[in-house]
């Protein structure tokens, strides 16, 4: 009879949908959800009345037999998982939960129907349920509504052509188990196993054990949705967030109210409010569970005030739900569906939280008279039984107002510090995710950085195979930069500007340029110092950025700050040198001989550096560029400091070293040294280069190289401009032959 | 003058500090923190000096205010001692501040001055609230607030003042130490020594075995005979607390004028003769002995490591702390056994010794390891050189770590022997302390150097020459107490019962600790090296 009125009732159910959904072909989806609706209605008040069977231990009953008993509670079980993936289905946009209501909830409705009776039998706890039961026909509604709506959408998938292929027969298979795993009924495993194991208390293993486990779901979720759509992470959020409040609801029976039972707890509040955050996108709620909710559950989690066992009725009722008040706020931030909170979404959940606080001081106060509750435990010992001094606190500072004849009772200053306290450590999780954040963001930088470095290397190798070997076979004898730009940091001004050069064998080429010009910078990035914002150095071939070492070994660097390991003598540093760079001992010797003598430091080369004078330093800096009698010599404005007999040293070093077939690259913003020594310069003004000149041509051609210099510098008052505009067209003009 | 005096002093304390530029709400803001950090101090010793004096284990009385009022002077005196004998004659910025059109004397006052402020700054969050606290709980009369509103400034010229003329003796024993540097390594270890032979021998006198109840009493009339002991030396400070606690005031007042004149007289002498000795050249030649070995090192990384041993070795300070450190923690580790091994103990009492010893040891050896966390910055400007050099990187940064490592691992081993000696431990717990130590230690090492290589200072250490700012160090410190922290509870669980099984969880966790920082820091040093700007 019930069987036969739940299928004319869901054949009336289709009916409705169908029709209306081709009146109103374009709001299919809202009619769906109306019905829906009236499908979560009838749920929330079937799990919100007594459940007899709630209250079987390992099987034994006599109403059922053993199997049937079995059965029932592993067909409970999955009905709720297909009934709480129906209920989403259409106020989510993922296809799996429609392939889900079509093919599994269609399933479980119609062995519901077959055994519609037992299931009834085990709400009431009596064989003899007539037709017209309360229980009864509530089940039959939500019956019908559930075949119903599940059959319209196994039409519907037929209809559009929808049908799902493997692939998607699988992933429902998987989701479907998911969900099966998260949501459950409280008694589930009472039912079936009895209460078996021990309560989670003072950190055993079974609670070490749980807190583990938590640890482990938000890591394991994040691995799995991390790189799934929006869709795909709200759906799951929104899942997890109905299961939890169907494991708290679960508990609440219409017919036995207590005050007691009221979910004024923070925890209680929260199982609510994440569900509302989720299904209503509500952002100031989500932060407030964010920063709140998850603290009360730490600590719920760490001292529980139950001792029951993990799988018991009540001990599913408070580890699961405490675990995913914990597990989704955290969540949904690690997936980036929140973006990170500011100041402002702290100050709301403290403005809230205050609210809720003084509610609850109230409530405390107010229901106490007449029956005990200890809403957040502000009025209880459940605080201060860890933290004794608390407890003196709690009962010497009482405010007891009497308000017609009835005295009301506030511990104030116990209240006032558990309430800074709570405070407190919101600042506290607030660094705690500020310091996750920083660590988060560093490495998500270093995959990608990693990333990118990897690709380089094996695109190196797949152009060259030994990457050893020159990236560029036919710049082997030259410096060759293109297009090179270099920004500092986040600054958007270029230090260097689209900068073009090639330097050839054989030449002293001069850098020259103003303070800040950019000279430095170039040189620093040439030698390895400063990364590459924008285009490619080669040096004698090799490309300064994908082949570092082989680059630098053919690079002698004298820097402008003569920088060099103050405790060691000089000539520890030039062996320390001379041994990173390979050079044999005889060749060592005979170089740092030769130049020991040239620039008399005989005596003071095995004196520790600190005792040397700036220009000692400086000369030590460059026989150490020297040691190893590299193909390029580059230098940073190396005559600064140093004394004529020295100066003269080095510039004589300069040119015996580009005569002897190699590159001696340097700069200076003196124009008589560049003017002496050099045969070709390039002058470079903020980050631009100018020009690249031919000394031997200028002065063939009368070209003053400082009058050429200073037209391109601005405000010079003291010179004619429209002469410096000459010198420069001519210098241009003869450039094209350079 | 005055205006000379007042722009010295405003440009010293703004380069000492190196604050950015205030806004006016930042200033309002910063002010309003301090007065509730203040108001808080007050409140907080007022519970704690009312507690004490509830519980009667100690006076609070004229004895108390003296001792605490002589040590937190002694403190601000040694401070300044120490202190002024760099700032005054040894700072880098004295060859601009000369060049300035002041006079040495003003020069001399402005740093004083900075020095005050430091001072009176300092008095105001501990010295302040201790003088309101201390009113309130002893219910004492208007008088005493008087006099607290006037020695709160008055107090700070003490130590200053002090600070000026003991500075000039130890400038001079400073350039000496500079001089010969053996002579410094001497004086330390002596200094340290004797420290410790103290703290062993105070150890030794512990009664046997320990019972903390039995002797609370005798513990409490030790404390208050030592206080009165103490406060024998206070000198002038009993001359303050007389005033402030209004007993025989005016012959006090006089006394204190007298000193404070006479210490000033002292000062205005130096202050003429500043200019004469601040300007004395400190740089000496450093010879060493002629050795013309220009022998190659083949591999490179060895080339890195002797660079690094050189350097550790080379600075008398570094070495001689180095030499302290291996030294220090088996004697402290020693002493924390001896007084654990004087208290009868049961088999949770085993765990909680345990515990003990992995905490302090932990804390203790990651110290070092500040080493690693400035290893980058401390290049400075040297840096460019390590950046030219034609070398894989992971060289480099495992260079950098070895002396770091093996002066940890001669502690760990030196702290190994002493604690089979003088513990109770079994050879398989001395083991499990030994890997325990070995790993967590050497994965802290990892990530304090990943911490100094992802934001080394080195502009900061190359102007400046200090890495007394260094974020990292603190960082690391503080990372190093929270592994400590967490090891120790580790060591807690695993050790109850002193079950095997349970016991092996230790170094295994420890072994995962080490194998995740070394995989990070693989990471780190792979990706971030290279990309390190100067």
């Amino acid at each position: 009879m019930e069987q036969l009125t739940i299928i004319l009732l869901s054949g009336i159910i289709f009916l409705a949908l169908f029709l209306l959904c081709k009146k109103y072909e374009s709001k299919t989806n809202l009619i769906i959800k109306l019905f829906t609706l009236g499908l979560i209605v009838l749920f929330s008040l079937r799990i919100m009345f007594a459940d007899s069977f709630d209250k079987i231990l390992a099987l034994e009953t006599n109403l059922f037999s053993k199997p049937m008993t079995a059965f029932l509670a592993i067909l409970r079980w999955l009905t709720l998982s297909s009934i709480l993936i129906t209920m989403l289905s259409p106020f989510v946009k993922i296809t799996v939960y429609k392939n889900i209501t079509a093919f599994i909830s269609i399933f479980f409705a119609v062995l519901n129907i077959i055994f519609f009776k037992q299931n009834v039998i085990a709400f009431v706890g009596n064989v003899n349920v007539g037709f017209f039961n309360y229980r009864s026909i509530m089940f039959m509604l939500e019956m019908s509504l559930l075949l119903g709506i599940s059959a319209f959408q196994l039409f519907l998938l037929i209809k559009n052509k929808l049908l799902p292929n493997k692939k998607q027969i699988g992933l429902m298979f998987a989701v479907f188990g998911a969900v099966i795993i998260s949501c459950f009924p409280l008694s589930t495993f009472q039912v079936l196993f009895g209460v078996f194991g021990g309560a989670l208390e003072d950190f055993n293993l079974a609670h070490r054990l749980f807190l583990y486990a938590t640890i482990l779901a938000i890591a394991l979720l994040f691995i799995i949705f991390r790189k799934q759509d929006e869709n795909s992470k709200k759906a799951m959020l929104l899942t997890l967030a109905t299961s939890s409040l169907i494991l708290f609801c679960y508990d609440w029976n219409f017919f036995s109210f207590t005050y007691a039972n009221l979910p004024l707890h923070l925890c209680n509040t929260a199982v609510f409010l994440i569900f509302i955050a989720f299904a209503f996108n509500l952002r100031s709620v989500y932060y407030f569970t964010y920063f709140v909710n998850v603290i009360g559950s730490v600590f719920a989690m760490l001292f529980p005030n139950t001792t029951a066992s993990l799988f018991s009725y009540s001990g599913i009722h408070f580890w699961f739900t405490h675990a995913y008040v914990l597990i989704l706020p955290i969540l949904a931030m690690m997936l980036g569906l929140y973006e990170r909170p500011t100041i402002r979404y702290m100050r709301n959940s403290i403005y809230i939280f205050s609210a809720y606080f003084v509610a609850m001081v109230i409530a405390n106060a107010w229901i106490n008279t007449f029956t005990p509750v200890d809403y957040f435990f502000l009025y209880g010992d459940a605080v201060s039984q860890y933290l004794s001094f608390l407890e003196t606190i709690r009962l010497n500072y009482q405010w007891l107002i009497n308000i017609s004849n009835t005295l009301y009772k506030v511990y104030w200053l116990y209240d006032i510090l558990i309430y800074i306290g709570y405070i407190g450590l919101m600042f506290v999780i607030w660094g705690v995710y500020k310091i996750y954040y920083s660590v988060e963001d560093h490495y998500k930088e270093l995959f990608v950085l990693q990333k990118i470095d990897k690709l380089n290397i094996a695109k190196l190798k797949k152009q060259l195979g030994d990457i050893t070997q020159p990236i560029n076979k036919e710049g082997i004898d030259m410096i060759k930069i293109t297009n090179f730009s270099k920004t500092y940091g986040m600054n958007k001004h270029k230090a260097v500007d689209n900068f073009n050069l090639e330097v050839k064998d054989g030449e002293v080429f001069g850098f020259l340029g103003h303070n800040g010009a950019g000279k430095s910078t170039l040189i620093k990035c040439m030698v390895g110092i400063q990364s590459i914002t924008d285009g490619k150095i080669e040096v004698c071939g090799y490309d300064v950025e994908k082949q570092p070492l082989q680059a630098k070994l053919q690079i002698g660097y004298v820097s402008d700050n003569h920088a060099v390991y103050e405790n060691l003598t000089g000539r520890e540093y030039i062996n320390y040198v001379a041994d990173l760079f390979m050079v044999s001992k005889e060749d060592r010797e005979e170089r740092l001989n030769k130049y020991l003598k040239m620039f008399q430091l005989e005596e003071a080369i095995d004196n520790q550096i600190k005792s040397y004078s700036h220009g000692m330093k400086q000369k030590l800096v460059v026989i150490s560029a020297l040691i190893h009698n590299p193909k390029v010599w580059i230098l940073d404005e190396p005559l600064t400091g140093l004394d004529p007999s020295s100066a003269y040293q080095i510039k004589e070093c300069m040119r015996e070293h580009a005569n002897n077939g190699n590159i001696v690259f340097f700069s200076s913003h003196v124009i008589e040294v560049v003017e002496k020594i050099c045969d070709r310069i390039a002058i470079i003004q903020k980050g631009e280069l100018k020009g690249v000149f031919n000394l031997k041509k200028l002065k063939d051609n009368n070209v003053d190289l400082e009058d050429l210099y200073l037209s391109f510098v601005e405000n010079q008052k003291d010179k004619n401009q429209e002469e410096l505009k000459k010198v420069q067209e001519k210098a241009l003009k003869l450039q094209e032959g350079v | 003058m005055i205006n000379r005096i007042r722009t010295l002093t405003i440009l010293q304390l703004k380069n000492k500090k190196n604050k950015k530029a205030k806004t006016k709400t930042s200033t309002t803001v910063s002010i309003v923190l301090q007065v509730a950090v203040c108001f808080l101090m007050i409140i907080g010793l007022y519970f704690l000096l009312d507690y004490i004096k509830q519980l009667a284990i100690l006076p609070i009385d004229s004895n108390f205010f003296l001792f605490m009022l002589f040590i937190t002077q002694a403190i601000g005196v040694l401070t300044c001692v120490f202190g002024l004998a760099n700032f005054l004659y040894l700072s880098k910025d004295n060859t601009v501040i000369f060049s300035l059109p002041a006079s040495p004397s003003e020069i001399f006052i402005s740093k004083l001055a900075v020095f005050y402020i430091t001072e009176f700054k300092k008095n105001l969050f501990f010295l302040l609230p201790f003088f309101i606290a201390f009113g309130i709980v002893l219910k004492l009369n208007f008088l005493f607030y008087i006099f607290v509103a006037f020695m709160i400034f008055l107090l700070p010229f003490l130590p200053v003042l002090i600070g000026a003329i003991f500075s000039l003796p130890l400038m001079y024993i400073k350039k000496l130490f500079k001089k010969y540097s053996i002579l410094k390594i001497i004086t330390i270890l002596l200094i340290a020594g004797l420290v410790m032979w103290g703290i062993i021998y105070l150890v030794q006198i512990i009664p046997r075995p320990l019972r903390i109840l039995a002797i609370y009493q005798k513990f409490f009339i030790f404390i208050k005979d030592t206080i009165i002991s103490i406060n024998q030396f206070s000198t002038i400070y009993q001359v303050v607390a007389n005033i402030m606690l209004n007993n025989n005031i005016f012959i006090n007042i006089l006394i204190f004028l007298a000193i404070f004149i006479s210490l000033v007289g002292v000062c205005i002498g130096i202050a003429f003769a500043y200019f004469k000795i601040a300007s004395q050249s400190f740089e000496y030649a450093t010879k060493t002995k002629k050795h013309k070995n220009n022998e190659p090192i083949k591999n490179t990384f060895w080339v890195f490591v002797k660079k690094e041993i050189i350097l550790n070795i080379r600075n008398a300070e570094t070495f001689a702390s180095h030499i302290l450190f291996v030294v220090s923690l088996p004697v402290l580790l020693y002493v924390v056994n001896e007084i654990i091994s004087a208290i009868d103990t049961n088999l949770n009492g085993l765990a909680i010794a345990f515990a003990v010893n992995i905490f302090i040891g932990l804390m203790f050896l990651m110290t070092i390891n500040t080493l690693s966390a400035s290893a980058i910055t401390s290049e400075g400007s040297e840096f460019g050189l390590i950046k030219t050099a034609p070398s894989e990187t992971y060289k480099i940064c495992y260079a950098k770590l070895m002396v770091n490592f093996f002066i940890s691992l001669l502690g760990i081993i030196s702290s190994i022997i002493v604690l089979a000696i003088s513990t109770k431990f079994n050879f398989i717990s001395i083991l499990l302390i030994f890997l325990t130590f070995l790993l967590v230690n050497t994965a802290h090492m990892f990530w304090s150097l990943q911490l100094d290589l992802l934001k080394p200072r080195l502009l900061e250490y190359a102007s400046s020459g200090s890495l007394r700012d260094n974020k990292n160090v603190g960082t690391s410190l503080l990372i190093g107490m929270g592994i400590s922290i967490v090891f120790a509870l580790v060591g807690f669980f695993c050790f109850q019962g002193m079950n095997l099984i349970n016991m092996l969880k230790l170094p295994v966790i420890a072994g995962l600790f080490f194998a995740v920082r070394l995989y990070l820091f693989q990471l780190n040093i792979k990706v971030y090296f290279n990309r390190i700007q100067m």
